[in-house]
């Protein structure tokens, strides 16, 4: 009799430990929230977002989403009846994420790279993929790829940038590179840029991927460089920014407080840029180094990735700590922030004033990881907050 | 949770850059520093958790005797665990403290290894010591293995048989150390095993299936750790002459006295016999009143 009770509490645990087993893995991890990007498409402009497992058209007057029509102007309908927004999803059997926005290939179709290492086709009036399995890349993608006429360089996080011809997406050539690439290529007078994670600079010709030379600069490079007049800026997670020749050589360098993350912004000979301490830098480039306009100022109690945006008297930076901050370009004080519902990683988007999409001042749209406030627009001038989107 | 996870995400960072970039050894050594570090609160929790073992006997007796009435029981209990310097907690108050470490020692890992851009972002700020970033970010891949991703097991390649190598070392450790660190208990008076023994029975089935489970589901980086504190804790054990080999081929069962170098400084028997000495400070009993003097239960075990 005893031992017929150690016997069923025994089976009864080892059912319990199996239920439990499967059930988790049944489940799976949790998915991540990616970041997103903001794009502008389309004469008059609307905003294209990607971010987490889709991608939305909306209209910058109002923040609603666009409605999808069809050729002659009719507002589609699903089977329900109920009117169509422009949304596209990835197949229920391939789930997507995105961290970069979809790009133009040709007339009507997008490109668009999913985290999950697939690349996927977008037809733009229809608002949907056409390749719904999507074109494997050995990799994951988090910087957005970089379209010419005949090829996509696509960057890929594990290792290596590799591009396809277009329209057929058959690898023409790879760039190993051993910790991956983070950013999007740049292509300056027929030469490939490619920033790598493994701290090397590469300079590559585009049409067969040789290298023309690299540099080490000591820390990983998350961003994609910055061409002006003959020099390429980039900053790195090793605190500094650097200008380099195109002939691959070091030609002044910045110390900064933190990893930079995002690619520094050149206005009037001055280079703005953030680092992931929160610190705000504006540097004037004096040839062969750098003079800070002001000193660092520590603006944001947590990370600075977004990109700066730089505008006539402000820099606008978001933060992880939740605010965006109008900064002094003059004197690098705060104009004044504006509190958001949740962290700040996208780089924002300027909209100038247009009487077709019936927007009288320019506009910034910023955008926050919380679904509750996926893109804000703010007046740039007062930090007047116009409307918001969310789910 | 940060107080501990930047330092020990820093000292990973730093060990990766010590052992010439090897994330493997890194996290090894890694794990083996920290299992030192608390080592004087296992040590701690094992004597009591042994102190109480010690006790069952008697505590079963006075279940026995004051069945019925809670109030004298537990008030009975309380004297017995005062007559021999036992706090009843003492066991438990060094695994809370290392739980968040133990936590954190995970996380380091995890967030070392900085699989996803999150967690690339979350690394920054974490490093205490200037210049570690230049090995951001660490390399992830080791054998042909990315440490980051949970093993794939697909065909006979190297990546499979060395992710089933791994897979099958953290249920083998998991299984040694639960056998291993387990105090023996007596079997019941009618030679079956009791109550206590079928669960722990249970349980030394299914903790190693579950570990082998969250190897297949975790990344490889956490099965090293697995692996690495699994064996670090069968030697910590064996160090302190208390781990019960007898218990790997099913003789620990009253064979031998769970603790035998408590079992050997109080020459009793681990047959229901009450310890003179239970714990390093309480070498002698003590009596009820507090004030020294041994009660006559106590003086009887001498």
């Amino acid at each position: 009799m005893k031992n017929t009770t150690f016997l069923k509490r025994r089976l009864l645990l080892i059912g319990a430990a199996v239920l439990l087993l499967t059930a988790a893995a049944c489940v799976g991890g949790p998915t991540e929230a990616t970041w997103g990007q903001i794009s502008l498409i389309g004469d008059p402009a609307n905003i294209l977002f990607a971010y987490n497992d889709r991608i939305v058209l909306i209209d910058p007057a109002d923040g609603s989403p666009v409605e999808l029509r069809d050729s002659n102007g009719n507002i589609r309908v699903d089977d329900q009846g109920n009117p169509r927004v422009w949304q596209v999803t990835g197949a229920s059997n391939t789930p997507v994420l995105f961290y970069t926005a979809p790009i133009a290939v040709e007339d009507g179709t997008m490109l668009t790279a999913s985290y999950n290492q697939k690349l996927f086709e977008v037809d733009l009036a229809a608002a949907r993929i056409t390749n719904p399995e999507g074109r494997s890349v050995p990799g994951h993608v988090v910087a957005v790829p970089l379209a010419t006429e005949e090829f996509v360089y696509v960057p890929l996080s594990e290792g290596d940038l590799t591009a396809y011809s277009l329209p057929e997406l058959d690898e023409v050539w790879t760039l190993e590179t051993t910790h991956g690439v983070w950013s999007e290529p740049l292509l300056v007078d027929e030469v490939l840029y490619v920033t790598s994670l493994d701290h090397h600079l590469y300079a590559v010709d585009p049409e067969t991927g040789d290298e023309r030379w690299t540099l080490d600069l000591g820390g990983a490079i998350a961003s994609t460089p910055v061409y002006s007049d003959g020099y390429l800026y980039v900053g790195s997670f090793g605190r500094k920014i650097f200008k380099i020749s195109t002939g691959g050589e070091i030609v002044a360098q910045y110390d900064t407080n933190d990893w930079v993350w995002n690619s520094p912004v050149l206005v009037d000979g001055v280079l703005y840029a953030a680092d992931l301490g929160g610190y705000v830098y504006a540097l004037e480039d004096n040839g062969t180094s750098f003079t800070p306009v002001w000193q660092p100022r520590k603006v944001a109690d947590r990370a600075i990735r977004a990109l700066p945006l730089v505008i006539d008297n402000a820099i606008i930076v978001g933060s992880r700590d939740r605010n965006a901050y109008w900064i002094n370009r003059a004197t690098g004080e705060e104009i004044f922030h504006r509190e958001m519902v949740g962290e700040i990683l996208a780089n924002p988007v300027l909209l100038e004033p247009s009487e077709s999409l019936n927007i009288s001042e320019p506009i910034v749209i910023v955008s926050t990881m919380s679904n509750e406030e996926l893109l804000v627009a703010f007046s740039v001038g007062e930090g007047q907050r116009l409307w918001r989107y969310g789910r | 949770m940060d107080f501990i996870l930047n330092p020990f995400v820093t000292l990973l960072t730093f060990l990766y850059s010590v052992f010439a970039n090897n994330m493997l050894l890194a996290i090894v050594v890694f794990t083996i520093i920290v299992r030192l570090l608390t080592y004087p609160l296992t040590a701690q929790q094992m004597r009591s958790s042994q102190a109480m073992q010690k006790l069952q006997p008697e505590l079963k007796k006075l279940q026995e005797k004051h069945k019925g009435d809670r109030e004298k029981m537990s008030q009975e209990q309380m004297r017995l665990y005062r007559e021999y310097g036992i706090n009843p907690l003492g066991g438990c108050l060094p695994l809370l403290i290392q739980f968040p470490i133990f936590i954190s020692l995970y996380q380091a890992i995890i967030h070392s290894l900085a699989a996803t851009p999150m967690q690339l972002l979350d690394l920054s700020g974490r490093l205490l010591i200037p210049g570690l970033d230049s090995n951001i970010p660490l390399k992830n891949t080791m054998l042909g293995l990315n440490l980051t991703q949970p093993p794939v097991i697909s065909g006979f390649d190297l990546s499979s048989i060395v992710g089933i190598v791994l897979v099958v070392l953290v249920v083998a450790t998991t299984w040694l150390q639960f056998k291993v660190t387990m105090p023996a208990q007596p079997p019941a008076e009618d030679g079956k095993p009791n109550q206590a023994q079928s669960m722990t029975q249970s349980m030394g089935t299914i903790m190693p299936l579950m570990y082998g489970f969250f190897a297949l589901s975790f990344s490889i980086g956490i099965s090293v750790y697995f692996i690495a504190s699994n064996i670090v804790g069968i030697l910590q054990y064996a160090l302190m002459g208390r781990a019960n080999f007898g218990n790997i081929f099913g003789r620990g069962g009253g064979a031998k006295a769970p603790g035998s170098a408590v079992a050997a400084t109080s020459s009793t028997p681990a047959n229901g016999a009450v310890p003179t000495k239970i714990q390093g400070k309480a070498s002698k009993p003590r009596a009820a009143n507090g004030k020294g003097k041994p009660t006559e239960r106590a003086s009887k075990t001498k």
